[in-house]
């Protein structure tokens, strides 16, 4: 499977690199962009020194930590956006389902935007910063938890991408307002989860966790204490949040594909 | 046991209505209201490995939809279908790994790849040996000339390139059963029979069991011993093509090309049914008027400049045996 899966993504790679001077400047584009919405948040922090108490470079790494998550989701994940919508439209969702694979493995394998390393590159470079300000005492637990936390993270935004594409099985498009849970998860786990009220936070760790992508972790590598009580090993909760959440976006994907029409001729 | 068992098959697809007025669409986005359309209403027929039926009806009949339960893509609301033991939409990954499919109206194959790019894929995602592939490619590449545009990407083929290279990817990894869903369409006549000849190559070659939808007479002619005829969701004729055309087909269209464009054919044998200038169409029964007769006739009485007998087309069999009910003759 996993051959396969880098066989058809390899085709997908090669055909993207035909025009390598877009690629390099798309690449390029997706640091800038993405640059521009840490600067913001940089400029914002400039202005009242700390947002809940945490710093600019404490918020870096929040921000770094789900940056990175969101932009491997992108990367990987894109499949379910314009490919899959065109699908949809077009009824080659049929030629989909008349192979011996997985839909949700072909969909996937639809698209492959490299070039979303772009905001991997920022969000690595905004880690950076946060570590070069932060003095982190660098035991093995914290280094394990930080890949850790980024791949949980990486899945519950692919979740979230998959959610938003199911939808197209009922209304053909996807609905903007999935948008609001990707880029505004993103954009809200960008500040400390401890600054919004009570039922945001319950939302945002149990039933769309992604707070999960960076705040426990965060927590956890400042060795600082949720001001709400959030146990400092609920940072080691993130995979599980992240598997059951993904778990339930595979199931509600699988029904949408239950009840998929077709289109007419 | 039959290869493909269909019993009582159903699908019905529900549409939200559209109501009039700004209003309207504003009530209509709180409270959808849906109407019921029955595509496939009980659909029964069995088919026999290794043959080659034609399944078919006018435009909105459900063949599409019936093709799309048959091959896995659609869940039926109701009935039962088997294909080799298995329920397609149920077993949907071993079901199509054992089928081909072909969508006449849009292609199965990687749009901005090379043709033998989206082989070579195919060539993975079945899991066909080495030496299999290319001996099928070698094979295929002969018998449709696919040499020519191998390199050339999907999204840029004629849509006769196209049809052959869908045909032959549907092809690569053997399977048992062909399922085709207007094959022809928008061919020019050589590309048609070139795929014909294909097809029934591969039936008797290969032992390829194949079931087709075309409105194109022809195809069925040349290639297909048993029709199933459905129409609304229903079938309403199941058996061997040439009973069909005896019992339904036996008008004939004669299109007189006159040299002259003032004087209309008028003959005994034949009802004159429509004329455009120099052009008649004339209406007869084949079984109580040969064409051979009737052109003799025609030709005599008249400057004609040219003629041509015209098949009954299967739609207007189709709208016949509806219209006049099957027993009736
Ligand atoms: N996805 C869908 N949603 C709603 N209605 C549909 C859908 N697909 C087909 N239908 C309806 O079901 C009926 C049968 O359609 P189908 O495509 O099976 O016909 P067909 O026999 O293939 O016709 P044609 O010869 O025009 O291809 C039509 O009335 C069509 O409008
Ligand atoms: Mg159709």
């Amino acid at each position: 499977m996993i051959q396969l899966y880098l066989t058809l993504i390899g085709a997908r790679v090669r055909s993207q690199m035909q025009y390598r001077v877009s690629f390099w400047l798309e690449l390029l584009g997706f640091l800038l962009v993405t640059g521009l919405e840490f600067a913001t948040i940089a400029i914002l922090l400039g202005r009242f020194g700390s947002v809940g108490g945490w710093g600019l470079a404490e918020v870096a790494l929040l921000y770094g930590l789900t940056s990175f998550a969101f932009s491997l989701a992108e990367m990987v994940g894109r499949g379910f956006d314009s490919p899959f919508e065109r699908m949809m439209v077009m009824g080659a969702f049929d030629g989909v389902l008349a192979r011996p694979l997985g839909a949700f493995f072909q969909v996937l394998t639809a698209d492959f935007q490299l070039r979303r390393l772009g905001r991997t590159a920022q969000a690595a470079l905004v880690l950076a910063y946060a570590f070069s300000q932060i003095p982190i005492v660098w035991t093995p637990d914290r280094l394990l938890l930080l890949p850790v936390t980024v791949l949980s993270g990486f899945l519950i935004y692919l979740a979230l991408i998959v959610i938003g594409a199911t939808f197209c099985f009922w209304t053909t498009t996807t609905p903007e307002v999935i948008n609001v849970f990707t880029f505004g998860g993103e954009q809200m786990a960008s500040y400390p989860l401890s600054i919004y009220q009570e039922w945001l936070r319950a939302v945002f760790l149990f039933l769309i966790p992604v707070g999960f992508s960076n705040y426990p972790a965060a927590l956890y590598l400042l060795g600082r204490a949720d001001p709400h009580g959030l146990p400092a090993w609920s940072a080691w909760l993130a995979p599980l949040a992240a598997a059951v959440f993904f778990g339930a976006a595979l199931r509600f994907w699988r029904f949408g594909v239950s009840t998929y029409a077709s289109t007419g001729s | 046991m039959a290869l493909i068992e269909v019993e009582n098959l159903q699908k019905s697809f529900s549409r939200p209505v559209r109501r009039a007025g700004r209003l309207g669409a504003l009530r209509g986005l709180l409270a959808r209201e849906y109407v019921t359309m029955e595509a496939v209403a009980g659909v029964s027929f069995t088919l026999e490995a290794g043959a080659m039926a034609g399944y078919l009806g006018p435009n909105g009949a459900g063949k599409s939809t019936t093709m799309k339960m048959l091959t896995g893509i659609l869940v039926p609301s109701g009935g039962r279908i088997e294909v080799g033991g298995l329920v397609p939409h149920r077993q949907r990954v071993a079901h199509v790994r054992r089928i081909g499919v072909v969508f006449g109206q849009r292609t199965q194959l990687w749009w901005d790849l090379p043709t033998i790019e989206s082989f070579e894929l195919l060539r993975h995602v079945y899991k066909i040996p080495m030496a299999r592939y290319r001996e099928n490619l070698k094979a295929f590449s002969e018998l449709l000339e696919l040499g020519p545009f191998l390199d050339t990407p999907v999204r840029q083929l004629s849509l006769g390139q196209r049809m052959r290279a869908d045909l032959a990817a549907a092809l690569l990894h053997d399977p048992a059963i062909l399922f085709l869903d207007e094959p022809t369409i928008g061919l020019d006549v050589v590309a048609r029979e070139r795929i014909r000849g294909f097809l029934s190559e591969i039936n008797r070659e290969r032992g390829v069991t194949v079931i087709l939808t075309t409105h194109d007479l022809s195809d069925v002619e040349r290639l297909c011993q048993r029709v199933v005829l459905i129409d609304h969701g229903r079938v309403i004729y199941d058996g061997g093509l040439d009973q069909l055309k005896t019992r339904h087909g036996r008008w004939r269209t004669l299109v007189v090309d006159l040299a002259d464009a003032s004087c209309a054919p008028l003959v005994e044998m034949a009802d004159l049914v429509r004329q455009e200038g120099p052009r008649a169409w004339l209406r007869f029964d084949r079984e109580r008027t040969s064409a051979a007769a009737l052109i003799a006739e025609v030709a005599a009485r008249y400057p004609v400049r040219d003629l041509t007998v015209e098949e009954p087309e299967i739609e207007a069999i189709v709208r016949g045996i509806y219209e006049r009910g099957v027993g009736v003759i």
